[in-house]
């Protein structure tokens, strides 16, 4: 009798923690929040979907790493070294096959600092419109490709149907593209860019790297499905008037489904143009400076 | 803490600032003093929820009384969305009393690039770039 009113007694108790713990818990919840980016899946074993005339599909939204949040590592310090209390060690633009006088032009470029056509309002263009944490969209029809950007809310349609470059384009930020199909690999050709756009740090195309390019671009974008949840994309950068070589270079992007694509806009309500300030330019070789 | 283990405090923070990634379309180094931190109270007064940064427009006041109008940079809508970090979220502390930890502009201006906020009660809301991530 006096075990049945003991476990009678544990019961209550289990019970009574239980609602305490959820209780607590919820209250945490409550003032907790998990500030974390989606996950993207890495499993590799399924393979790529294809289409009815049997080439891969390239389809679906793509995103190369989501961008997370974090807190000031900083916090409560007064002062902490500054990675760029003098000159960069590195430039960007060094990464580059540049001639030597485009790597002093770069160079001289990046140190301006208020030189990137982004901070004026400008558009990306191809190829600096691709990576980084925004999404692209791509739809493959037959005979077209449509590319979709969330960066610079920006748009391609792309003829995959044999057709040649239109021989009367207009040199344009996103240029004049045309593509086919490589085993399953499909090429983008693209020509008649203007010299306004700079090509970026690679896939990362944010920092105003100074990588600027001449009329004489010639970009190829390799895109491939290698599985059903990645894609990899690899360019080709010639450009036969500031480099030395073509510029290569490669990244992979994750499937996103569920992603949504959010306005971006350049310059909706730009302010930080008023509040750069030029650093003192590491290169002074006038020659370099007026080509 | 020893000023010895002062040392390695500071040199640990300014790694990890040197983390810290290009914003998206243009360098913090060029626009912020990112080797002083600063901190920031007041009262949110208004959210600019737009690209291609978020601007959140804080007032603070002196020993004095004197009110400040002050501008905190942030960034754009897609980044702190999928951070998890709302409008809904930042507009909810409008007229609060909140303190932004960032780094000042290097123009003397009244703007800082904001890190994280802390609230009140304790919670710590992080809107900057997670060091070591280069992505935007």
């Amino acid at each position: 009798m006096r075990h049945r009113y003991l476990l009678g007694y544990l019961i209550a108790a289990a019970m009574i923690m239980a609602l305490g713990c959820t209780t607590v818990l919820a209250q945490a919840d409550q003032g907790t929040k998990r500030y974390a980016p989606p996950s993207v899946s890495k499993d590799h074993s399924k393979p790529a979907p294809r289409t009815a005339d049997g080439h891969p599909d390239l389809s679906g939204m793509w995103i190369e790493k989501y961008g997370a949040l974090g807190t000031d590592p900083a916090a409560g310090k007064t002062e902490v070294p500054n990675r760029r209390s003098g000159m960069p060690a590195a430039y960007p633009s060094d990464e580059l096959p540049y001639q030597p006088w485009a790597a002093l032009k770069a160079r001289q470029l990046h140190d301006a600092e208020n030189t990137d056509p982004l901070l004026h309002c400008e558009p990306y263009g191809v190829p600096r419109i691709w990576g980084g944490p925004h999404p692209a969209r791509l739809v493959q029809l037959p005979g077209e490709l449509i590319i979709l950007y969330e960066r610079d809310t920006a748009f391609r349609i792309i003829p995959t149907d044999g057709r040649s470059h239109n021989p009367d384009a207009d040199p344009s930020w996103m240029g004049n593209s045309v593509a086919k199909w490589d085993g399953d690999t499909l090429v983008i050709d693209t020509i008649d860019l203007n010299e306004k756009s700079w090509l970026g740090s690679g896939k990362n195309a944010g920092e105003g790297s100074g990588t600027f390019h001449s009329d004489a671009l010639h970009v190829a974008e390799r895109i491939s499905r290698p599985d059903f949840d990645h894609l990899t994309v690899q360019i080709t950068d010639d450009d036969a008037k500031v480099f030395t070589h073509p510029w290569i270079s490669s990244w992979n992007m994750n499937l996103v489904p569920k992603e949504d694509m959010y306005e971006d806009v350049t310059c909706s309500n730009e302010k930080d143009y008023e509040h750069e300030l030029p650093d003192k330019p590491a290169a002074t070789d006038k020659s370099a400076a007026a080509n | 803490m020893t000023r010895r283990y002062w040392g390695f405090a500071v040199i640990f923070c300014g790694l990890l600032l040197a983390a810290l990634p290009a914003l998206a379309h243009h360098s913090l180094n060029a626009e912020f003093q990112m080797g002083k931190p600063t901190e920031l109270k007041g009262i949110l007064t208004k959210v600019e929820w737009d690209n291609p940064h978020v601007y959140w427009n804080v007032e603070t006041k002196d020993t004095n009384g004197t009110v400040e109008k002050w501008s905190v940079e942030g960034l754009p809508p897609s980044y702190l969305h999928r951070g998890g970090v709302s409008r809904t979220d930042m507009l909810a502390l409008v007229g609060k009393e909140v303190t932004i930890h960032g780094r000042l502009a290097k123009d003397g201006s009244k703007l800082m690039f904001g890190l994280d906020f802390v609230l009140p009660d304790g919670r710590v809301i992080p809107v900057g770039p997670k060091a070591g991530d280069d992505s935007p």
